[in-house]
């Protein structure tokens, strides 16, 4: 091999080790302790989901720690419905955050007060139907 | 004065000055030529070019062709080391949402007020 080819050839060798390593999926099985604690609401799809997605989420696991013990609780609760979405509705969602964080604070708590009381009352209709009558 | 030179006068009157110079001026002279000449023979490449030529990635002796290919593979490599470092910085910036998601994941508001 000409030496000018064999020296460009080795160069590039070199390059491709010296560029950032891109992750690769990752078994839950080879997942630590830590990383399954923060998301072991997707133990068992966890093997079935894309890439960027494992990557995604393995980045939620590494600021878990950090939340407060209701954070963990809201997250785990709702990890599995966030991993079931499409990416489009999930980059709908992130955007429409972005938009309601821009709305004044009392618009949002006004919001934010609306949403809890619908919720109430949904849940008190519930338990309403599905109390048997005496 | 009316005393026209060209080249070739010019030329002639520059060897017939040399031959008129003096044994100092020629000793200097010749001192400095051996002097410039020795520098030249024991100036070392650089580490570098000592470690590739030792490898035998370039041929050092090859003189100005291996500097050549060194450049244009030095060129290949900071070309490559840049498209990498761009294309990863666009792929961690535009896949990393892990900030936001976990702000969604964890606000007040249950996740179906930010789906459609």
């Amino acid at each position: 091999m000409p030496y000018l080819l064999r020296s460009c050839f080795t160069l590039l060798l070199l390059a491709a080790s010296c560029l950032p390593l891109v992750s690769h999926a990752k078994a839950w099985e080879s997942l630590s302790p830590q990383q399954k604690e923060a998301l072991y609401p997707l133990s068992k799809t966890w093997d079935s989901l894309p890439e960027k997605q494992q990557t995604n989420f393995l980045s939620i696991a590494k600021r878990y720690p950090k939340l407060n013990g209701q954070q963990k609780q809201r997250l785990h609760a709702r990890m599995e419905t966030w991993s079931k979405l499409t990416p489009e509705q999930r980059q709908r969602a992130r955007e429409k955050y972005k938009a309601f964080s821009k709305v004044p604070p009392e618009k949002r708590e006004a919001v934010k007060k609306m949403v809890r009381e619908q919720q109430s009352q949904s849940a008190a209709s519930g338990a309403a139907q599905t109390t048997p009558a005496h | 004065m009316g005393l026209k030179l060209n080249i070739n006068d010019v030329g002639q009157l520059l060897n017939r000055s040399t031959t008129q110079l003096d044994y100092g001026t020629l000793d200097k002279l010749h001192t400095a030529r051996r002097t410039a000449l020795q520098y030249q023979q024991t100036r070392q490449p650089a580490p570098v070019l000592s470690w590739l030529n030792e490898h035998g990635l370039i041929h050092h002796h090859h003189g100005h062709h291996g500097h050549k290919a060194l450049n244009f593979g030095m060129a290949v490599l900071l070309v490559a080391v840049l498209i990498g470092g761009v294309s990863y910085w666009q792929h961690s910036y535009e896949h990393d949402h892990s900030d936001i998601d976990i702000a969604i994941l964890t606000d007040d508001l249950p996740v179906d007020m930010y789906v459609d």
